[in-house]
């Protein structure tokens, strides 16, 4: 699965720490899902669309490959 | 006192102070204060038994009990640490402790055959070493997967 995530977290000029504190996460996992490295559940998904205030299919797209990476 | 806490000028609050705050943050977790301790009482315990055979067997049975404190405590704060993880942490415990429950299994196959074919007779202290081993290194590859 693809994201937006540093980008629309490099606009708001947040820093990963602050986006985990945000987001209740630890910074690892904001920099694995902005890395691709692991996407993450649906209510956290869904807890970023809220932050952002932008439908989850803005910021969460699907691999053009189509596998997901975790 | 003061020498020993000041060796070639260095004071060891400059020591201390190099210590990165994280690695403060990680000791003083109970999870590692717990499992500190019930080592060290586990050590502790054998010492006084092998040196003092003359034991009363009930003393000896309620030392040898002793470290069971400590551990509960260890495994009680362990399980409220990783329900307290974020989903990627407890996804790293996950991989960590199946990436440790294969090893151990396999090792036990080795273990069972060495010691049936009389080879070896591996002592409890030497899997459960390994075990801690084996999962201390799943984490660390778990965590650099997702670094």
């Amino acid at each position: 699965m693809e994201n937006r995530l540093r980008h629309l977290r490099s606009q708001r000029g947040w820093s990963q720490a602050e986006l985990a504190e945000r987001l209740n996460v630890s910074r690892q996992t904001i920099n694995s899902i902005e890395t691709g490295k692991y996407d993450p559940s649906l209510p956290l998904a869904f807890e970023i669309s809220r932050l952002f205030r932008l439908p989850i299919e803005r910021i969460f797209t699907p691999d053009r490959r189509g596998d997901a990476s975790t | 006192m003061s020498s020993i806490l000041d060796i070639s000028g260095f004071s060891y609050k400059l020591i201390f102070m190099t210590i990165p705050s994280t690695w403060l943050a990680r000791i003083r977790r109970p999870v590692l204060v717990w499992s500190m301790t019930a080592l060290v009482a586990n050590l502790v315990v054998k010492w006084i038994v092998a040196a003092d055979p003359a034991l009363p067997i009930i003393a000896r049975k309620a030392l040898m009990l002793a470290p069971l404190v400590p551990l509960l405590m260890f495994v009680g704060t362990l399980v409220r640490m990783v329900r307290h993880m974020d989903e990627l942490q407890q996804r790293i415990c996950l991989e960590s402790v199946f990436i440790a429950f294969v090893a151990s299994l396999t090792l036990m196959f080795v273990f069972a055959g060495l010691s049936e074919s009389g080879i070896w007779q591996p002592h409890w202290d030497i899997i459960g070493t390994a075990m801690m081993a084996f999962w201390a290194a799943g984490y660390l590859y778990a965590s650099w997967k997702y670094r």
